[in-house]
């Protein structure tokens, strides 16, 4: 098989906290990112999904360089981008990329377009800035390929001149991609692009990453909560629970036989019209804290298929079939 | 049988820089006793405003400029204060959309309980203990007497939206107002709330107003639905008409783009254009931009809600 485009090994995201206040205070630490090994390949749709507190969002943060992982390594297009040296805990960080390289080849679309557009920008200046910013091309290339990037997202030309508030939100949300894709990027990573968004607009955004998936190439890592849209895009699905992946397979098989426990409970808890989840697959709780996480299997607290064995140590990802892994010890 | 509660041609404006910009239109519809009514609608459709409209809530800029909310037979806008503080809060409780945000954050859980308790009823102290713990226990909070202890920041979100509900539930109302309850917390827990929620409604014979953006959580809790776009009832209906045979071209749409978990569909179908804008004032269908089923009439002549039981607000209403 071919090189992966992203390759993560290893990876760790602890966040200190002080708890309390002044001298009662106790330095506590949230593990969010906890032994994430995760290869994204070229040109695949894959979705990271769980539920708020699964680190998702922390391990995208990693991937595009604003988050500095406490432990592990992440390689991109085959070259190291960032590790951590030595042991954990006490490692070495080293980026081998800047910032502003890693910013021209992994780009972010964020989940509300109203807070990520500058207010006071016009759009065509919003979509010209990275173009300027990594001097790229000269003002009068990049007023054409502001126009291309309209085009390609379906934006009318003749609205390079408003400002973010004169947009519907389908409409800003189609900005906030273009922006993304004015330095090409090989690699798009989408953080929720329609929960913010009206159920009625959901079908164009999504449509617009798929036809640029198609047209592009690009590979896109979409991020969110919302099994059904999911299924509606995705050719691979990871589902991460409190800072660790449960289960890797691809879309088809995760929607037809969805392995582990928590998978089952995603898919059977997620509404459909006039079907009501059998109370059956309805699983207990809540997802524990991330700053006391339990010892074993991180789902061991809500899972009704627990053994004492699963309570002892975290059960390791393997395979359950073709390219199916599970992080389950009854699976 | 009589309605608990109709709201009955009710207009809200709300006056920005001096002029009345329309947010709810002329919207009626009526609830029965043990009734679990559902109200969808996208964001700016006017569904919040509906529910505070009928609490009497409105403050301004807003003002009520038309129409009467009806509970019991009492028309809540001429009610003086102490009757309406009689019935808003003990025979009609609301549920907040994010109880982290509705929760006191410098009182005890139990303690903002038993204010509700204490306003509405006169009780022993110890009896209105033992209806908060009650329910609590109802929404399946295991812990009530520790639950009762905290404040709001020290309950995970799925535990603060119980409370939610409980506070409600706590006078024992006759009509919840649910203000998309479960917006705010993950599938598994939405999956647990909603169905104890249901179950409890039912037990209790309660009649409850569900508001939501979302058409598939109400098409599983209610039996009636009505659908509400940019401040006026698009299509009223049971649930089985309405989801079986929308007529109004915008119910069809909502319904054809609420993605489906259990099939992938191949370009996914959407609504060209936004919502309006509700500051221009539009002379027809208010949907008319965004139609597929559009007339030349649509343009120009509001519609009005029309039908036989399945009320559609539409000049050419899907067959």
């Amino acid at each position: 098989m071919n090189e992966p485009l992203v390759d993560i090994r290893g990876l760790v995201k602890h966040f200190p906290i002080s708890r309390g206040a002044r001298i009662w205070s106790e330095r506590e630490t949230v593990h969010a990112v906890n032994g994430v090994d995760l290869a994204i390949q070229r040109g695949e749709f894959l979705a990271l999904v769980g539920e708020s507190g699964s680190g998702k969002t922390t391990l995208a943060g990693c991937i595009a360089g604003f988050v500095r992982p406490t432990a592990g390594a992440i390689h991109f297009d085959g070259k190291p981008l960032v590790e951590v040296q030595g042991a954990n805990g006490s490692g070495r960080l080293v980026q081998h990329a800047s910032q502003r390289q890693i910013a021209t080849r992994i780009q972010m679309v964020f989940q509300d377009p109203s807070s990520a557009l500058n207010p006071r920008h016009r759009i065509g200046d919003t979509l010209a800035e990275p173009l300027l910013v990594h001097g790229l091309m000269s003002k009068a290339d990049a007023r054409k390929r502001v126009g291309e990037l309209l085009e390609l997202t379906g934006i009318r030309q003749s609205m390079w001149g408003r400002y973010p508030h004169e947009l519907n939100s389908g409409q800003r949300q189609r900005v906030v991609i273009a922006r993304a894709l004015t330095v090409s990027p090989i690699l798009l990573i989408a953080d929720e692009p329609v929960s913010k968004l009206d159920v009625s607009m959901q079908g164009q955004i999504l449509n617009l990453l798929l036809d640029l998936h198609r047209q592009l190439g690009l590979t896109i890592l979409f991020i969110t909560h919302d099994l059904s849209v999911v299924r509606q895009v995705a050719d691979r699905v990871i589902v991460m629970y409190l800072g660790r992946v449960m289960e890797a397979c691809s879309a088809d098989a995760f929607f037809s036989s969805p392995r582990h426990p928590y998978s089952e409970a995603l898919v059977a808890s997620t509404p459909r019209v006039r079907a009501e989840p059998e109370k059956s697959m309805l699983i207990k709780g809540e997802i524990p804290s991330p700053i006391h996480p339990p010892r074993g299997c991180p789902f061991a607290t809500r899972c009704p298929l627990v053994i004492p064995a699963c309570e002892q140590a975290v059960p390791p990802l393997h395979e359950v079939g073709p390219s199916q892994l599970v992080a389950c010890i009854r699976r | 049988m009589g309605a608990l509660l109709s709201v009955e041609d009710l207009s809200v404006d709300f006056l920005i820089d001096g002029t009345p910009v329309p947010a709810l239109d002329r919207i009626s519809f009526s609830i029965g006793r043990g009734e679990r009514m559902g109200l969808v609608g996208e964001s700016g459709s006017g569904k919040s405003v509906t529910a505070r409209a009928i609490l009497g809530l409105i403050q301004p800029p807003g003002q009520i400029t038309h129409g009467a909310v009806i509970f019991d037979g009492v028309d809540l806008r001429r009610a003086r204060d102490h009757a309406l503080n009689d019935i808003r809060g003990k025979r009609i409780a609301l549920i907040p959309q994010d109880a982290s945000l509705a929760l006191n954050p410098v009182l005890r859980v139990g303690d903002q309980m038993d204010e509700i308790l204490a306003y509405h009823f006169r009780l022993p102290a110890g009896e209105r203990r033992r209806k908060c713990v009650e329910a609590l226990r109802r929404m399946g909070l295991a812990d009530p007497e520790r639950v009762m202890n905290a404040y709001g920041s020290q309950l995970s979100g799925g535990m603060k939206q119980r409370v939610g509900i409980a506070m409600a539930l706590v006078c024992d109302p006759e009509i919840l107002i649910a203000d998309d309850p479960t917006s705010a917390v993950d599938v598994t827990i939405q999956a647990q709330i909603l169905y104890e929620f249901r179950a409890l409604t039912d037990r209790l014979g309660l009649a409850v107003l569900f508001i939501s953006h979302d058409l598939r959580v109400v098409s599983t809790l209610c039996s009636r639905i009505v659908v509400l776009y940019a401040g006026q009832v698009a299509e009223v209906g049971s649930v089985d008409d309405l989801l079986g045979h929308p007529r109004h071209p915008y119910t069809l749409a909502l319904l054809k783009c609420s993605p489906n978990v259990a099939l992938r569909v191949n370009p996914l179908p959407m609504v060209p254009g936004a919502s309006p804008d509700s500051l221009r004032a539009l002379p027809g269908c208010r949907f008319e931009p965004r139609c597929p089923r559009a007339l030349a009439r649509c343009a120009v002549e509001a519609p009005t809600l029309r039908g036989n039981g399945q009320l559609a607000a539409c000049w050419n209403p899907l067959p």
